[in-house]
């Protein structure tokens, strides 16, 4: 017997078919980039010498796989960003909460922060190179300079945004600054140091390719900047895809911890 | 006896760069160990500050104040931690001290049994209504075993419905509890409603202008019984009288 649809059953079907059409499209959509892109450098309407080629990259990582050096590229660059992230994240966390602790301190920084973080830091590293070498303390430094005055001051600012009243409560309750920043501070601040970590996960990803840019002699960012001096489009195209890749798989690890944790908040 | 509070000539100056702000004017009284004392006032008068003098928290005061420890403070809203159970929020302030023992801990379970709460106590703050917020808020305070309360307009946040429902609650349980407490509102019933004496605060700076003794033919009727006496009005009105009186005076 065939039962009468509620309206709520016709809305979550019309949802859910919805939801099934926006990922058909979108995988077409991709699928013919693709065929169009190897289409053309078949044809001969694309140069498949400068521009490479969904077969060539797919080949190209193979041979790269099978040597082991695509493993090594990615490893470097995944170990630059992992670090520099922590640091990043431990630096400006102890940084605004000293901020936070000493309100003058922060009064008088803060002009020299905005100005830090306003500038456009891959400017710095070719200073860097000078002072500190070519190498992969040059490139983690570079990450951690463009993200890490952004961070600061975002996460002095929330600190500062936490309710009077609350740190009243603690100081009614006997506590004192420790304890403000134990029971309030720090555990009011989890969604934005986590948004925070978010931010600063792919500027750090960006530091570093440009540090690999300049300073390096292996990575993703190495890969593709001596690729396009020797005219290894293939090596070029593979990088960036592996890029993408790890841009989405390093941003979703951070969103899955958001995730977790807002069932606690 | 030994009073629980008393302030003789309390007077406070907020500064700032564009001069100077008296809060309080000379303000004396005192209450009595178990004593509830409600102060009502005009907005502005001075209300918050005169709770902060006496809380500890605004310290550049002049005059005599003499105070018995620890003291309890609630505020307008519960400012229970959103990210702490109820139980977590409530011994906040003995985890703070540092006095999680056994015997707090029952006094804390008994007091979350007695009023509704030990089957929340693993709940989260915002799955809890307003007035059991606010009764978890209440034994938060109550778990340092306070010898004098001092109550921030409590009930403020509160919807109309449950704002009568939870001072009555609250009333009651600071009754039971024998707590000295200094209410301050500017609802007037609310005053008459709890308290056992009311002082009448008046425009900045604060001064008292009246202090009345509010006392029901039976001395325990919750607050929402003296609402139903007779005598509520008569005081309720003698109380407003006073306030339009000063208002008068001040234009």
């Amino acid at each position: 017997m065939k039962m009468m649809r509620t309206s709520h059953e016709r809305f979550v079907r019309q949802y859910k078919r919805q939801r099934y059409q926006i990922k058909l499209w979108q995988g077409l959509l991709l699928i013919s980039l693709l065929f169009f892109w190897e289409m053309g450098t078949r044809k001969g309407w694309l140069n498949g010498f400068i521009f490479s080629s969904p077969s060539r990259i797919i080949v190209t990582g193979y041979e790269m796989l099978k040597d082991g050096s695509l493993f090594y590229h990615i490893g470097i660059t995944l170990f630059e960003t992992l670090g520099s992230f922590l640091l990043i994240t431990v630096l400006s966390l102890v940084v605004a909460m000293v901020l936070w602790w000493i309100p003058m301190l922060a009064q008088i920084l803060e002009p020299f922060f905005v100005l830090l973080n306003s500038l456009p830091k891959s400017a710095l590293a070719p200073i860097l190179i000078v002072w500190l070498g070519n190498n992969m303390k040059t490139i983690i430094i570079t990450a951690i300079s463009i993200a890490v005055f952004g961070s600061i001051i975002n996460l002095h600012t929330g600190f500062m945004e936490i309710s009077e009243e609350q740190l009243k409560l603690i100081r009614i309750l006997g506590g004192n600054k420790t304890h403000c920043l134990r029971y309030i501070i720090i555990p009011g601040s989890i969604p934005l140091i986590i948004s925070t970590m978010k931010v600063n996960i792919g500027l750090s990803l960006v530091g570093v390719i440009i540090g690999e840019f300049l300073a390096a002699k292996a990575g993703l960012g190495y890969l593709i900047i001596y690729g396009s001096q020797v005219f290894k489009l293939d090596w070029v195209m593979l990088s960036i895809l592996v890029l993408c890749i790890i841009a989405m798989a390093l941003f979703g690890v951070i969103s899955t911890l958001e995730k977790r944790v807002g069932k606690y908040l | 006896m030994e009073t629980a509070l008393s302030l003789k000539d309390i007077s406070y100056t907020y500064q700032s760069l564009h001069g100077e702000t008296k809060s309080l004017d000379a303000v004396s009284f005192s209450i009595m160990p178990g004593e509830f004392a409600a102060i009502v006032g005009p907005s502005g008068c001075g209300k918050t500050t005169l709770l902060n003098v006496i809380a500890g928290l605004l310290k550049d005061y002049e005059g005599t104040l003499t105070v018995q420890k620890p003291i309890g403070y609630m505020f307008q809203k519960d400012q229970l931690l959103e990210w702490r159970s109820i139980y977590k929020n409530v011994i906040l302030g003995l985890e703070i001290k540092q006095q999680i023992n056994e015997e707090n801990l029952a006094r804390v379970n008994a007091m979350l049994k007695r009023y509704g709460l030990y089957e929340f106590r693993n709940a989260y703050p915002r799955q809890l209504s307003g007035g059991m917020r606010q009764r978890a808020a209440l034994v938060r305070t109550l778990a340092l075993s306070p010898k004098l309360l001092l109550l921030d307009e409590p009930f403020s946040a509160l919807d109309a419905q449950t704002r009568l429902q939870v001072s009555n609650d609250i009333g009651s349980i600071i009754k039971q509890e024998h707590i000295s407490t200094v209410m301050v509102t500017h609802d007037l019933q609310e005053a008459v409603s709890m308290a056992d004496k009311v002082f009448v605060l008046s425009h900045r700076p604060g001064r008292i202008v009246k202090e009345m003794r509010i006392s029901f033919t039976v001395d325990t009727l919750t607050p929402e019984e003296r609402r139903k006496e007779r005598q509520f009005n008569d005081y309720f009105q003698e109380i407003w009288r006073e306030i339009n009186e000063d208002d008068a005076n001040e234009s």
